[in-house]
């Protein structure tokens, strides 16, 4: 559902994305992790045709997302860091208007009050200004709009950065009753423990590389842990490393 | 889709109550300009009633002389009333069809114009040039509704429109909104329709829903000013969009949309006119009349001179001779006049001429321009106004002259019969659209610059859902 070929991206010198080979099946989550910078917002952007590869694709269902981005992004649903609504409108008028930015057909206010319920999204709250949601709140207004929309992909950057465990975790359920429905999850996370938890397969990311894939299945969380760490701190030891040398040279 | 988008586009402004409140303002504003500019037309028609009940009472006093009080003895002492150069007319210009839009130029031209058969060209508008009738408007301009509109309207719709997208960058919404399946530019356009429909349509109608009340009845010209108002509106609307594209966030896309009003409204119509004075400086009335002054004044000496030399006919004509040689002094003054005025007529000409070409220089000049051609307060009009009068006076001088060679008086028959009358010949409405059309295709040709800047900057842009 979700693939890349060789996919890169430089902003002038510095290479954002290098050469990255993914490929993410229906029903699959897979989570990459990474220090800021490593590329995982960078190839979120990409796959959503918000950036133009350097070189390499990105393809949804097949699709060329440069080519026709449109149409890749009618099986995607994005989930950025911060899920902004119209505060003006209520939860329920905001899913009307996402609705129907993608077209959804037949959106009325019963159907809308189902997504949102299904959502998560408290029947109380519903009709209420989302200027007064919160984060979690709004995350939720997001997934009702997946499944409104039955989208076929989900790129989630970072998505529970910010949200209390409780919220978290709902936030997690959620996702996993998407990823049943069929759906492949692209998500973009820090959080090493509920990645395990959710994904599918990890990622370890790096300075623009895909690092190392692991089946989550395979590592426990303080294995998955270790990991990481050891990857970050071979980072910092490549690029500390000529500083020494130099300093060795007489 | 484009239809449901505009839909929720205008629910959600709506929900804001700032637009019914934008509204009522504009509306109040247009009431109380209307209200200005009923009270002028009402003001000048009544100058100019005033003006033709004293033609009237003038004729009818000198028909009563001729009826009933010169008799063969007192006529040698009264009996001017009998003599064709007695005639008084005026000529007059009546406020155009939709005069309460605006004042325009029409107080810096004369209105009437008092005809005799021996009045000096020069002279005839010298009792009816009107001046304003409110000193207070030279220190604080005038508020009619091309004022609302030129001046105002443009921050009305960019109030409801300076954040037409940097809104969605500054609350984090571009990226979620852009991630939905649809396409940048037909997103910005149904949010620009919206706004269009909302921030658009309203004023139009307050706007002709005023002129209206203030008792317009041209079909054609209301549909005009719509016109040129509805595509002046999406013009600002143009600029909030290309502004929305360039700018970062709401405060950058205010500073923006209020810098291009700035630029449009206030500086470039200065500017223009001052591009005016320097290629095209006004002709001097001062120096005008003087020299017109000193013309007629010479052709008078000149012709008295070669009058004194003429020895009195025997038997004595019914119209002095005096007379004759009057109008040859008139004939002769007018073409010196003639001659000394076409230096200040050509300078006058070519400064028109160079503010119709600065109509480009601004949607907001091509604006002002057009409502003052359906006010009929426009300097095209003026002038026009003023070659017929001039030319009706030489009619009358022909008439007189006829009178004078045929040494035949006035009769009471001649007052019944009816004297010449100034009728006003409007320029053709093939010239009158062409006009209105030039500055409608100003004012669309700058929204659809904007517009493709916009597109340009569309196209351009990768950082537009950072």
């Amino acid at each position: 559902m979700l693939h890349t070929q060789a996919l890169s991206k430089s902003f002038g010198a510095q290479r954002a994305l290098d050469n990255l080979d993914l490929r993410i099946a229906p029903g699959e989550i897979f989570c990459m992790l990474g220090a800021n910078g490593a590329g995982k917002t960078t190839t979120i952007k990409l796959l959503l045709g918000f950036l133009a590869p350097t070189s390499g694709r990105a393809l949804v269902d097949g699709i060329d997302v440069q080519k026709d981005p449109l149409a890749a992004r009618r099986r995607l649903l994005y989930l950025p860091e911060q899920v902004a609504l119209y505060g003006e409108l209520s939860g329920l008028e905001n899913l009307d208007y996402f609705a129907g930015l993608a077209g959804v057909p037949d959106r009325t206010p019963a159907r809308l009050r189902g997504w949102l319920e299904q959502a998560g999204v408290p029947a109380a709250a519903i009709e209420r200004r989302a200027s007064g949601y919160s984060k979690g709140m709004r995350q939720k207004v997001a997934i009702a709009l997946s499944i409104a929309r039955a989208a076929r992909a989900l790129l989630l950057d970072e998505p529970t950065s910010g949200l209390d465990p409780q919220a978290s975790a709902e936030f997690h359920r959620l996702l996993l009753r998407q990823r049943d429905a069929g759906a492949a999850v692209l998500m973009a996370t820090h959080d090493l423990f509920r990645a395990r938890e959710v994904a599918t397969t990890i990622g370890l990311m790096r300075d623009g590389r895909l690092l190392r894939t692991l089946r989550a299945a395979d590592v426990s969380a303080l294995e998955l842990e270790q990991l990481y760490l050891e990857e970050m701190a071979l980072a910092t030891s490549s690029t500390s490393a000529p500083e020494t040398d130099l300093k060795g040279q007489p | 889709m484009m239809a449901a988008i505009i839909r929720m586009e205008a629910r959600r402004l709506l929900r804001g109550r700032w637009l019914p409140l934008l509204w009522l303002v504009f509306f109040i504003l247009c009431a109380g300009a209307a209200w200005n500019g009923a009270a002028w037309v009402e003001q000048r028609e009544s100058a100019l009633a005033a003006i033709q009940a004293d033609e009237r009472e003038t004729q009818r006093l000198r028909r009563a002389q001729i009826a009933d009080e010169i008799t063969p003895d007192n006529r040698m002492r009264y009996g001017g009333a009998l003599y064709a150069t007695a005639m008084s007319l005026r000529a007059t210009l009546a406020p155009g069809g939709l005069a309460v839009l605006t004042v325009g130029q029409a107080e810096g031209y004369p209105m009437a114009a008092t005809i005799h058969a021996f009045s000096a060209s020069n002279t005839i508008f010298d009792r009816h040039v009107a001046g304003m009738e409110n000193p207070s408007v030279l220190a604080a301009g005038r508020f009619d509704l091309a004022f609302v509109i030129v001046w105002l309207l443009p921050l009305l719709v960019l109030a409801g429109s300076f954040d037409l997208f940097a809104h969605e960058r500054e609350r984090g919404i571009a990226p979620w909104l852009l991630s939905q399946p649809v396409s940048p530019g037909r997103l910005l356009a149904a949010k620009a329709a919206a706004r269009a429909l909302l921030l658009v349509l309203p004023p139009v109608a307050i706007l002709l829903a005023v002129l209206v009340a203030g008792g317009a009845a041209s079909l054609a010209a209301l549909s005009m000013a719509a016109v040129l108002v509805a595509l002046y509106a999406l013009f600002w609307l143009a600029l909030a969009l290309l502004v929305n594209l360039v700018a970062g966030n709401a405060a950058q896309a205010a500073l923006g949309c209020l810098a291009g009003w700035l630029l449009l409204v206030v500086l470039l119509p200065a500017l223009a006119l001052g591009l005016a004075d320097l290629a095209a400086p006004p002709s001097s009335p001062t120096e005008r009349v003087n020299a017109l002054r000193a013309q007629a004044m010479q052709a008078r000496a000149e012709t008295r001179a070669a009058g004194q030399a003429t020895a009195p006919r025997a038997p004595a004509p019914n119209i002095p001779d005096s007379l004759r040689r009057r109008a040859l002094e008139v004939e002769r003054g007018e073409g010196l006049i003639r001659t000394a005025a076409a230096p200040y007529r050509a300078q006058d000409e070519r400064r028109l001429a160079w503010l119709d070409a600065l109509r480009v220089a601004s949607p907001a000049i091509a604006l002002q321009d057009g409502l003052e051609r359906l006010a009929g307060a426009d300097a095209a009009r003026a002038l026009r106004f003023q070659d017929q009068a001039h030319g009706f006076l030489l009619e009358v001088r022909a008439l007189v002259g006829r009178y004078l060679a045929e040494d035949r008086l006035l009769t009471t028959a001649d007052y019944d019969a009816g004297l010449p009358r100034f009728v006003m010949r409007e320029a053709p409405l093939g010239e009158r659209a062409g006009a209105l059309l030039f500055d409608a295709a100003v004012i669309a040709l700058s929204g659809a610059a904007l517009l493709l800047a916009a597109r340009r900057r569309l196209g351009r842009t990768t950082t537009f859902t950072e």
